[in-house]
């Protein structure tokens, strides 16, 4: 009867353990504010390292980017009306360019701010749209702090993938899809040649 | 009269004719030409205004903050009349407090103390009193040595230009020094966004359009009166992006 008891003690604690520590790493995950801060903190870790060369910053901020950058949804964007034109055998190339030209643009642009200390000042949840989370960067040597906007969409493999990021009033992937939708209005519309311009730039 | 009725002419064509908006993304009627003078301008900011703005970025970061302070407390009046002509009478009288601290205190704008009185710069200029009064934007233009501007702006700038009262305080002292603050503002300018520039330049695969975007993207901001506004034209082509590959977020 006594081990019996222990038995369901244990088992109580060792349910109550797990439901409540999944739903501790569930809230802290499924938070849109700490996984723009987390993101945002790791850009800045590599920011403040001094040791770094700007190139290897580049490199480091454009992993980043490549893990958490809704890369197909951003490729597809960026084509407009233009998208319809992707032909299925084109796709994986259009991908994997688009990948590296956009995290290296972002990276590019990123590189050029120096650390700081990332606040989160409103969430705005779009529905289906996504989220917009809202933060100020403050800079120790720099008087005026940047806003960034984070526009974040649900994802399978991680809870939320950046869909675009706007820097000082600027969304960089309409920027992109100033310059993509413009260059394809030239080449009659064709992705092969977009594709070749990606890949003769990432050079 | 031939000359005026050319002039409203050519007034009523920019501002009543293909009216573009933030998102809009077509072509517009003066692409060719303005791309011609974007080259143009690209050549004179490659050869002349990059070589100066980096000597002049040489000055000390507290001279050319002040030059840049000066310039700014300029246009005080300027913010001041439209935030008035606006009816944004608090910020009209913020402007004024502003213009009155750094001329004095500040000693001619140089040191920004307004600021840290509590007293924040709110920029504004006629092309957004334009707005105001519901004037749309009109055609996307770029014109030589000033870079991009909507016909609105452009003919907002006239005005603010007009209200600044550098043109009238140095006019007499000759061509030369009136323009010299303006020459000195692009410099600054220059120099303090010249990373910007030069990333923006080389990461472009379409330097115009980038240009294009990110200017009417800001002036979208610096006129919106609801800045989720914005956010909503952005997202009407998301829904479209949903139904081409529905279910693939990645």
């Amino acid at each position: 009867m006594i081990k019996k008891r222990k038995f369901y003690i244990k088992f109580l604690i060792i349910l109550f353990l797990a439901f409540f520590s999944s739903e501790q790493a569930f809230t802290e995950t499924n938070n849109p504010s700490q996984w723009v801060e987390n993101i945002g903190n790791k850009a800045l870790i590599i920011l403040e390292k001094d040791s770094l060369s700007d190139e290897e910053k580049t490199n480091s901020l454009e992993k980043i980017f490549i893990s958490n950058l809704a890369i197909k949804r951003i490729s597809l964007f960026v084509l407009g009306p233009y998208r319809k034109n992707l032909a299925p055998s084109d796709s994986l190339r259009y991908f994997e360019s688009i990948k590296n030209f956009i995290s290296k643009v972002y990276a590019k642009r990123l590189s050029l701010y120096p650390s700081g200390i990332i606040k989160v000042t409103k969430i705005e949840d779009k529905g289906k749209r996504g989220i917009i989370v809202s933060s100020v960067i403050t800079f120790d040597n720099r008087p005026d702090p940047v806003s960034i906007d984070w526009w974040i969409i649900p994802s399978s493999t991680s809870l939320y993938k950046v869909f675009d990021i706007r820097i000082s009033g600027i969304w960089m992937a309409q920027e992109q899809r100033s310059t993509f939708t413009s260059f394809l209005s030239r080449n009659n519309g064709k992705i092969s040649n977009l594709i070749e311009k990606i890949e003769l730039q990432l050079q | 009269m031939k000359h005026i009725f050319i002039i409203l002419k050519v007034f009523f064509i920019f501002f009543f004719t293909s009216p573009s908006s933030l998102a809009d993304e077509k072509n517009h009627d003066y692409e060719k030409i303005n791309r011609s003078i974007h080259t143009f301008n690209d050549v004179i900011d490659q050869s002349i205004l990059r070589p100066t703005s980096e000597v002049y970025s040489i000055l000390p970061d507290f001279i050319e903050l002040g030059v840049l302070n000066v310039i700014s407390n300029f246009n005080e009046p300027s913010n001041f009349m439209n935030h008035i002509l606006q009816g944004e009478i608090k910020s009209g009288i913020s402007s004024l407090g502003r213009l009155a601290i750094n001329s004095t205190i500040g000693i001619l704008g140089i040191f920004e103390i307004a600021d840290k009185a509590g007293l924040q710069k709110i920029p504004n200029d006629f092309g957004k009193t334009l707005a105001v009064w519901g004037l749309g934007e009109g055609q996307y233009l770029v014109l030589p040595f000033i870079g991009p501007r909507t016909a609105r702006h452009f003919f907002g700038s006239i005005i603010d230009t007009a209200l600044n009262p550098v043109n009238y305080r140095l006019r007499d002292e000759g061509g030369v020094i009136s323009t010299s603050p303006s020459i000195l503002y692009v410099l600054s300018t220059r120099s303090r966004n010249a990373k910007t520039i030069d990333n923006l330049r080389n990461t472009s695969i379409d330097y115009y359009s980038s240009i294009k975007s990110i200017y009417l993207q800001d002036r979208g901001i610096k006129i919106s009166l609801n800045i989720s506004e914005d956010i909503d034209i952005f997202n009407e082509n998301f829904d479209e992006d949903i139904d081409f590959y529905p279910g693939d977020n990645e």
